[in-house]
């Protein structure tokens, strides 16, 4: 069989096999082992292969970071923070919006879980809202969205899966992920501060009647015993990867003792807590790593047989020059994300796709980020939307999907437009990395 | 007729007691790769030297955790499907092509994990081969080898049961 003919029948069989609704890593990983039985390639490579993934050293950071953040949602400090956030800037137009915004750039280190921090704000946040009148797609807009800045803002798993695939450094790519993942946090605030400011009935600041009345001092400590701590372990998190002091493993590490820890502090600490996060935990991590185990097996085949080579010549041959390459990559990833999830994504197309753009002659770092950031896109684009996803799941009342889907739309905007931005201005991505600690 | 349905029920409960089992323990084993790091950066800095054991310690437990909490995950659904499509099937042809589903996208892969993890396992025994990457410690590799077979076959083994559940279903219209 040639080349040409697998790397077209592999394709079909991904579009076939995940349109049946199969899980996604068993299907990836079996059309890696047909195709390999079909172009004759001796099956023992399939162990070595698994084995390789297994073997993976920085993939240990991923149940260790699953589990902090599975820990810090078990502690109830993100319904702390925003009962905090809630009291200050309640008196804001829009400000329970931008507050929603706010705690999920704040526990992005929780979010790292996919929709836990919709989940959360969903339940937490939109109920308020919707009390106050606010706008139905501009309330579930921010919520959905707000949830999917937690997958890119470090410590990220996206990032932890992406980075041996392009030979960089986890670290470098954590930092590089800092300032777009706040971008876009702007971006969001500022337009829902814009929109309710210009019509003030879409986000009606809380009448002052309502406001809670207890003395500012008190206010204040009350507000620094929910945020302080939380905030405390995630910069000490990513500071150590920063300044050199820690690996990623080992903060991931230190990270989820800091998370038992505050859990602790809040008073959350039992087993049975402690048993919701371990089992939760056990399912993401496995779910994650089957997928990377799948797509290894998918690809290490589409490759070995010499498919990569008729992508490449393919997309070569367009004539579309580097940045014509680089639009149709990031235009494919986008359509891809209406269907697939991100780890999907993820997997099988970075080890495919990203060697002719560094072959070309883009940063990897860069480049990994841009693809990153607008994989975030995949998590509100329909018919598979993830967020909007487990939204609906949470079944909250007087809200319908069409408020959903309307609501995610502007959003998607502001993420294409962030995504633009630090295609434009690459030092958003670069400068953090370039201060860093040199990596041992 | 009854008693064969009646074997069959007990089949599918002691494999879905046996996933449910084995990831529940594994599921512990976060606490022990978090033990393990957090007391590795310790000695790091206590004794400026990162103990030999940390490195193939840490990959060996993350391994062994997520390679038997695979069938724990499939148990409970949680590999993720893109499912919009399947799940308006009304339900006797949904098990129907969940069972061709299974005979194109699961069998052929867990049948050649299994297979050929044994051989790898083996030889990895027979030859006394240590980890290639640390330099010191080198444990041996076998045992993980032999997780590793164990863990794709409890998943297959949850698969077969599934398996059966749809073919069940897309029989006789109704699960076991």
């Amino acid at each position: 069989m040639s080349p040409e003919l697998v790397t077209i029948l592999m394709f079909v069989g991904i579009f076939i096999g995940v349109a049946t609704g199969f899980p996604l890593a068993f299907v990836i990983g079996s059309l890696g082992v047909i195709f390999a039985f079909v172009a004759d390639i001796s099956l023992s490579i399939i162990s070595i292969r698994a084995f390789g993934v297994v073997t993976t050293y920085i993939f240990a950071c991923i149940p260790l970071f699953v589990f902090m953040g599975c820990m810090m949602e078990r502690s109830g400090c993100a319904e702390l923070a925003y009962g905090t956030l809630h009291r200050w800037m309640g008196g804001l137009k829009g400000g329970l919006a931008s507050t929603t915004v706010l705690i999920c750039t704040l526990f992005a280190a929780t979010t790292g879980i996919i929709g836990a921090s919709v989940t959360t704000m969903g339940l937490v946040a939109l109920p308020a809202m919707l009390k106050r009148g606010y706008d139905k797609p501009l309330a579930s807009g921010c919520v959905c969205a707000g949830g999917t800045l937690g997958i890119l803002i470090p410590p990220s798993i996206m990032l932890v899966l992406y980075a041996p695939q392009a030979g960089v450094s986890v670290a470098r790519m954590f930092m590089g992920a800092f300032l777009p993942g706040l971008l876009l946090a702007v971006l969001f605030i500022a337009y829902i501060s814009v929109r309710c400011y210009i019509n003030p009935s879409l986000g009606p600041s809380l009448p002052p009647e309502e406001r809670p009345k207890i003395p500012r001092r008190q206010n204040l400590i009350m507000g620094a015993k929910s945020l302080f701590p939380p905030l405390f372990l995630i910069l000490a998190v990513l500071g150590s990867i920063f300044f050199g002091v820690a690996a990623p493993t080992e903060a991931a590490g230190v990270g989820a003792l800091g998370a038992i820890i505050l859990a602790a502090i809040y008073g959350k600490l039992n087993l049975g807590n402690l048993k919701a996060a371990s089992y939760t935990c056990l399912r993401i991590s496995t779910m994650i790593m089957f997928i990377a185990l799948g797509a290894n097996l998918f690809t290490g085949t589409f490759l070995r047989v010499g498919c990569g080579k008729v992508v490449s010549n393919f997309v070569l041959g367009l004539g579309l020059g580097p940045w014509g390459i680089f639009a149709l990559l990031l235009f494919f990833i986008f359509l891809l994300g209406m269907f697939i999830d991100w780890v999907g994504i993820l997997l099988v197309m970075v080890p495919i796709f990203c060697p002719i753009l560094h072959g070309l002659g883009f940063d990897p770092l860069w480049l990994g980020l841009v693809i990153c950031i607008s994989l975030q896109m995949s998590f509100l684009t329909p018919p598979f939307a993830y967020s909007i996803f487990y939204l609906k799941g949470l079944k909250i009342e007087g809200l319908t999907l069409t408020d959903l889907y309307k609501g995610v739309v502007p959003f998607l905007g502001l993420q294409a437009l962030g995504t633009a931005l630090c295609i434009i201005f690459p030092q958003i991505v670069t400068f953090i990395p370039s201060l860093m600690y040199a990596p041992r | 007729m009854g008693e064969v349905v009646v074997r069959m029920r007990h089949f599918l409960k002691t494999i879905e007691s046996t996933s449910e089992w084995v990831g529940k323990s594994a599921s512990w084993i976060v606490l022990a790769l978090m033990g393990v790091m957090v007391l590795s950066t310790v000695l790091r800095y206590a004794f400026n030297k990162a103990p030999v054991w940390g490195y193939d310690l840490t990959w060996m437990l993350y391994a062994a955790y997520f390679l038997l909490g695979g069938a724990y995950c499939l148990l409970h659904e949680g590999h993720v499907r893109v499912d919009f499509l399947s799940e308006r099937l009304p339900p006797r042809p949904r098990s129907i092509l969940e069972v061709v589903c299974y005979v194109i996208f699961f069998f052929p892969l867990f049948y050649v994990l299994v297979r050929y993890g044994i051989d790898y396992a083996v030889y990895s025994w027979v030859t006394g081969e240590r980890s290639p990457f640390a330099h010191i410690w080198a444990p041996p590799i076998g045992p993980i080898k032999t997780v590793m077979v164990i863990g794709f076959l409890l998943l297959a083994l949850q698969g077969v049961a599934y398996f059966i559940k749809h073919l069940f279903a897309a029989t006789r219209g109704k699960l076991p």
